[in-house]
């Protein structure tokens, strides 16, 4: 179990890599940690309660995804890192309701420099994430783990050894026949298009 | 096009696994080659397709972990001495282990027996015509799924608001044991702009745990216990089931 004063940011970083589990416990040690600061701060900015509950797990998804995809590179603390992203995404959802007081000033102070660049970031209306996740999981047999981990950026060695395959080769082949399964939905869903067509 | 590429030499193309030469060979045709453009471009949004399902599917798991936390968070008593708080972890142990050996967690199916209801006959009033919807609800009231369903199928256009027809059909589906039938009808209702999504959302959720989908169960109940109106407690409590 965590010891909450002595875990270190490398042990949070493994476990949340590692998955299952000990990720969960990871995220509820930063939740514990980080999310007072967060609320402070969208209090601090004109935000409530719920602003900040949303502000907050935005971040904490932006951070999981850098985490696996070897973006955090631990030049600042975690928790700075998640502070820094939460504030990114406060400007970037006060900008889109014109609320931009402040931004410019805070944004200069703010000395990190986080990747919310990626396109698929930005949330998906409820009834579209509900299509992506169903048309994942219908590709068959073990496809939406292996296409998460493949993009989540595991390596085949780890892959095969998450999701029970006896080599790197034969995850590789799992993965792209998935691939063709997810071709294949691609010409024959329209909405998987019209999806397509908003994530760009 | 000077080579033939296979659906994985597009993806090594794209993985950076190629040898040098083979990239320059392959780079150079794709800048005459244009149906080999287009196979790369189709394999970069099948790419991000896959990424925004990671991004859905991390937010969906932090939006789990961060909600029970606060959750259990907030049932938290006061500080106790510590052997008041020794007493209540044994206390809390015993009580754990008796529940796990007295009620072993239940399957996604029979979650779903236990909290399957039919949904509510909305259209027949006492003293309704003996026409072909009054048939169909009276074989759907009674439990004659599959009955219901030929019914359903049969009723004339206009009969019945198009999203309530989709929810009675998903529902008898679900109980006949015509999965597809019953995801593609409550999806439609879930879906839809009107006062029957979220019961559309509760049954299609039923429907995906019946098959133990459970993945895509849990955004939907989700969405219901958030939601503060309809089937928010089955939902939370579901939620609280589920592996």
């Amino acid at each position: 179990m965590f010891r909450k004063n002595i875990i270190t940011d490398e042990a949070l970083v493994k476990s949340i890599s590692a998955g299952g589990r000990s990720e969960a416990r990871a995220l509820e040690y930063l939740i514990d940690k980080e999310y007072p600061k967060v609320l402070h701060f969208v209090l601090q900015h004109g935000g409530n309660d719920a602003d900040a509950d949303d502000v907050f797990q935005e971040a904490l998804t932006a951070l999981v995804l850098n985490i696996r995809r070897s973006q955090y590179k631990g030049e600042s603390a975690l928790g700075t890192y998640l502070f820094a992203i939460a504030k990114g995404v406060w400007f970037k959802r006060i900008r889109k309701v014109g609320r931009d007081r402040d931004r410019d000033q805070e944004v200069g102070r703010s000395s990190e420099t986080v990747d919310l660049s990626t396109p698929e970031t930005p949330m998906i209306a409820a009834d579209k994430r509900q299509t992506l996740l169903e048309v994942f999981e219908n590709l068959g047999e073990k496809c939406p783990d292996v296409l998460f981990l493949w993009a989540s950026g595991y390596n085949m060695e780890e892959i095969a050894l998450r999701a029970g395959y006896s080599s790197a080769q034969a995850a590789m082949n799992r993965k792209n026949k998935c691939l063709k399964a997810l071709h294949a939905q691609m010409d024959d869903n329209p909405i998987l298009v019209d999806l397509l067509k908003n994530l760009r | 096009m000077k080579n033939q590429y296979t659906f994985e030499d597009i993806e090594a193309y794209l993985a950076e696994e190629q040898t040098e030469e083979e990239r320059r060979s392959f780079e150079a045709d794709l800048e005459e080659d244009v149906r080999l453009q287009e196979a790369v471009k189709k394999h970069r949004l099948a790419h991000q397709l896959t990424s925004a399902y990671v991004a859905e599917r991390t937010r969906g798991q932090v939006a789990e972990v961060f909600n029970a936390h606060r959750r259990q968070k907030s049932g938290r008593v006061i500080p106790m001495g510590r052997w008041a708080a020794a007493a209540a972890a044994v206390l809390v142990l015993l009580v754990a282990g008796y529940w796990m050996i007295s009620s072993p967690q239940q399957s996604a199916p029979a979650l779903v027996t236990s909290y399957f209801e039919p949904y509510p006959d909305r259209v027949t009033t006492m003293g309704s015509e003996a026409d072909a919807l009054t048939e169909a609800m009276a074989a759907y009231n009674a439990g004659r799924y599959e009955e219901a369903l030929t019914l359903f199928g049969a009723l004339p256009q206009g009969s019945l608001q198009m999203e309530l027809l989709n929810l009675y059909t998903g529902t008898a589906a679900l109980q006949a044991g015509q999965m597809d039938l019953a995801e593609q009808a409550l999806a439609q209702t879930a879906r839809s702009a009107t006062a029957y999504a979220p019961a559309g959302q509760w049954y299609l959720a039923l429907t995906y745990l019946q098959q133990e989908k459970t993945a895509l169960a849990k955004p939907l109940l989700e969405e219901l216990r958030q939601g503060g109106a309809y089937k928010q407690k089955s939902a939370a409590e579901l939620l609280d089931q589920l592996p």
